[in-house]
């Protein structure tokens, strides 16, 4: 299914804002990142390198600047109307200044670090900046992915497809006998789509598979399945010999038509199909949860980044 | 049993019961239309469940492979109470006590139409993180205020608005031997933030101490740490230079100590150490301070004038000492007037020197000791460095008695009372000494006035000698330069000495 898609238009699209304008903001990030080390290494303060000499200033001030335009990035991106540069500008402007402040903070800080709130500022804008990375890493992979998992499909369509499935299913198990129907309306309730964090990020807790392996195995240890000529690849081998030849006995005092015949394989092929949709709908959640995760991190931790970020001018200032 | 069984149905937007009564030993519930209470919902089973006479009350039981959600929790059976709700696919059983003539009343009412139920299953499900996280907002917030808290808000109100404040105000002008920094917090006070927090880097060892009092130097926000904070503890420090007229320039008038002395970097900024901050004056100090007499001094190991210290000369009319810079190229600058003879070669001898403990070897630091700045030497201490051999005694015969350093006067009423005391005591066996001063005296026993006169006067005429000899060859004179005085009361003058 994923095979025939081809995954190289959307993988243009989505790494533009990296190669936008011959790589403009990757060349200016990178002068930025060699003056700041040239300057670095040409100035030799007699007190040692740190925040407190001019360069240590000018250093500062424009990673307090940077980082307070990366910050707008936010608000630039809800503005439609506006037209100060296109959003896929900024972001790439935003992804490679972004990682320049690796070199110009980290060149700031002199290599001194401590239990303060100045390390503090740092550690976080390197988390922040680590999130970022993900970010990249997500969005230059992940758009293809959904895309090939997708294939030509929508997931609203896949969601009513499957209320269609298991109302059809419902009504097929009810028509063969009550085991089976009881085990169509348990298995309703049990595979669920979705969920919290943990299952939208890492799948249900009881994976799509083994959850209708074992729908199968409970359909062929009913009655109904007994008597049928229909086996479920893995129900049916899941039956102890011994309770598989009582069962057959009992079903065979059934009369077994074709119609009955007939529904349970259309049972097991609606399973089929359930299962198929239900991982195909567990993975795009899945897929959208985890390239979307990081921003509950980068966007929260950038706050806490400006927070510590005022403490640490401020505090600077006030022990001057 | 009898049972009134109330289905309740929405129609035109409003709820309509419809009552039936049932005389039955048991109510079958189910999807079949066979059943009692017929619920068309495909995830209910055929016969689903039984309601029968169980005691005094009633029992719902649930059929073979199906299940019951009463009250919220999944149960197999279940002894009902007036109030019990039984939740079936999209329908709700409610089980109330009955009244008139039944014995249990159950209202049936669909909750949600089978259609409006497939799209709320759609909605139902959380698909996406908004639904399941806070909104990056509140969530950036949440960070935001803690942190601004923490890092800033809490610890600088403590530090400018607390009773505590005061008192570190207090405590800045205390002398160094009064002050007691504050005692850092222990246990669960660590965890209050403080503007320790603050602190940038390590202090040097040398303020180590007061490193947690912030407001020791740190005086009022905003403002650099002033030089009043430093000069608090070091008191005796002198300015840079010694001429009024450079002074009075913004260079050293304005000029901070924490400019040169950086604090926070642990011990490599506080005492300079690259000459850089000194070779960016005084390199080319004609270029900022014109006319001034310096010799420029790029580097002070390779390219540093020969040193000029000043140097001592006695003026012995005045009895004052004047400074005059050294220059190697006027042998006769090359000496400092200290008034005191102390040739360090006899003094550093290698073979040792003799004193009352035996021979001794000295080495420059027995006397030269670095005060507690490291930078320069403790003063030379005569009782500390020289008694030990210089002793003060004046009467060989009496070495316990010895007169005081550095006061002629005193020396001289010393000898004087010594000699005049023993005369007048008797009993003294200097050869020369008249019979009444040698003669021993009985107990009771009185001088008449003229043996006491010829006592006196040979009191007069032995300390004469004494002083004579104490100051001009064995004592003072032996070190220091001493001429003799006009002044009978002070008949020797000791020069000052400057060291």
């Amino acid at each position: 299914m994923a095979a025939e898609t081809s995954t190289e238009p959307t993988a243009t699209v989505h790494q533009g804002f990296l190669v936008l304008e011959r790589f403009r903001y990757l060349k200016l990030a990178s002068l930025l990142c060699v003056l700041a080390i040239v300057a670095y290494w040409w100035h030799q303060p007699a007190s040692g390198p740190g925040g407190g000499t001019w360069l240590g200033y000018t250093l500062g001030t424009i990673g307090a600047l940077l980082i307070l335009w990366l910050t707008w990035l936010g608000r630039r991106k809800r503005k439609y109307a506006s037209r100060l540069g296109t959003v896929r500008g900024w972001l790439s402007a935003h992804v490679y200044l972004g990682l320049s402040l690796l070199v110009i903070v980290t060149l700031h800080t002199g290599f001194h670090f401590g239990w303060n709130i100045h390390t503090l500022s740092y550690v976080l804008m390197l988390l922040v900046i680590a999130s970022g990375i993900y970010g990249i890493a997500v969005y230059a992979r992940y758009p293809s992915l959904i895309t090939a998992n997708r294939d030509h499909g929508t997931r609203d369509a896949w969601l009513a497809e499957l209320d269609e499935l298991n109302e059809q299913s419902l009504k097929l198990a009810d028509a063969l006998d009550t085991q089976a129907h009881q085990v169509i309306v348990r298995s309703i309730d049990r595979i669920r789509i979705g969920g919290g964090l943990r299952a939208q990020l890492f799948g249900p807790r009881e994976a799509v598979r083994k959850a209708f392996a074992r729908v199968e195995q409970e359909l062929g240890e009913t009655t109904s399945f007994m008597a049928s000529q229909i086996r479920p690849a893995r129900g049916a081998a899941a039956i102890s010999p011994d309770a598989h030849s009582t069962v057959m006995f009992m079903a065979g005092q059934l009369a077994s038509s074709t119609q009955d015949n007939e529904n349970a394989q259309k049972l097991l092929d609606l399973i089929a199909r359930r299962r198929d949709l239900t991982s195909r709908i567990n993975r795009d959640i899945r897929l959208h949860a985890q390239m979307q995760i990081w921003l509950y991190v980068h966007v929260p931790l950038t706050f806490a980044l400006l927070a510590a970020l005022i403490a640490h001018i401020l505090s600077v200032f006030i022990y001057w | 049993m009898r049972f009134l069984i109330r289905t309740w149905t929405r129609q035109g937007g409003e709820n309509v019961s419809h009552d039936r009564e049932l005389d039955i030993e048991r109510l079958r519930i189910g999807r079949g239309t066979d059943q009692d209470i017929e619920l068309p919902d495909l995830r209910i089973a055929i016969a689903h469940a039984e309601l029968v006479r169980s005691g005094k009350n009633a029992m719902l039981i649930a059929r073979p492979g199906a299940n019951l959600l009463i009250n919220g929790a999944p149960s197999k059976e279940h002894r009902l109470h007036g109030g019990d709700v039984v939740m079936l696919g999209r329908y709700q059983l409610t089980i109330l006590p009955g009244s008139a003539g039944c014995d249990l009343q159950i209202d049936v009412e669909e909750k949600i139409s089978a259609r409006d139920e497939k799209s709320r299953r759609q909605t139902r499900l959380s698909m996406t993180l908004g639904e399941v996280l806070w909104t990056r907002r509140r969530l950036a917030w949440l960070l935001f205020l803690p942190v601004l808290l923490i890092a800033l808000a809490v610890p600088a109100w403590l530090r400018f608005h607390t009773a505590a404040a005061p008192q570190q105000i207090q405590s800045q002008n205390l002398d160094q031997a009064e002050y007691q920094p504050p005692l850092l917090p222990t246990g669960a006070a660590k965890l209050i933030p403080t503007d320790r927090w603050w602190v940038s880097g390590q202090s040097s060892s040398a303020h180590a101490y007061f490193q947690n009092d912030c407001a020791k130097c740190h005086r009022t926000a905003f403002d650099k740490v002033p030089n009043q904070a430093c000069l608090s503890c070091h008191k005796g420090t002198a300015e840079h230079v010694n001429d009024v007229h450079w002074l009075k320039l913004d260079d050293f008038a304005k000029a901070r100590c924490g400019g040169c002395h950086q604090e926070h970097k642990g011990d490599t900024a506080l005492v300079i150490r690259s000459s850089a901050e000194c070779t960016a004056c005084h390199a080319q100090p004609q270029l900022r301070f014109p006319g001034i007499k310096l010799q420029p001094a790029a580097d002070f190991s390779q390219h540093h004038p020969l040193f000029t210290p000043r140097v001592a000369r006695y003026d012995s009319v005045t009895r004052s000492f004047r400074w005059i810079e050294a220059n190697q190229e006027q042998p006769i600058t090359l000496h400092s007037d200290t008034n005191l003879k102390y040739p360090h070669d006899k003094h550093l001898d290698p073979k040792g020197l003799k004193s009352p403990d035996g021979r001794k070897v000295l080495a420059c630091a027995a006397c030269h000791e670095p005060d507690a700045s490291g930078v320069s030497f403790k003063p030379i201490d005569m009782q500390k460095h020289c008694a030990a051999c210089h002793r003060l005694d004046f009467d060989p015969d009496d070495p316990d008695r010895t007169v005081p350093h550095a006061q002629p006067a005193q020396v001289v009423g010393v000898i004087r009372d010594y000699y005049a005391r023993a005369a007048l005591a008797g009993g003294v066996t200097k050869p020369g000494a008249p019979e009444i001063v040698q003669l021993r005296r009985r107990p009771g026993e009185e001088l008449t006035p003229p043996q006491a006169r010829a006592a006196l006067e040979w009191a007069d005429q032995q300390s004469a000698v004494v002083i004579d000899e104490v100051f001009d060859k064995r004592l003072c004179g032996y070190c220091h330069i001493v001429k003799r005085s006009d002044d009978p009361a002070l008949p020797w003058d000791v020069a000052p000495v400057t060291l």
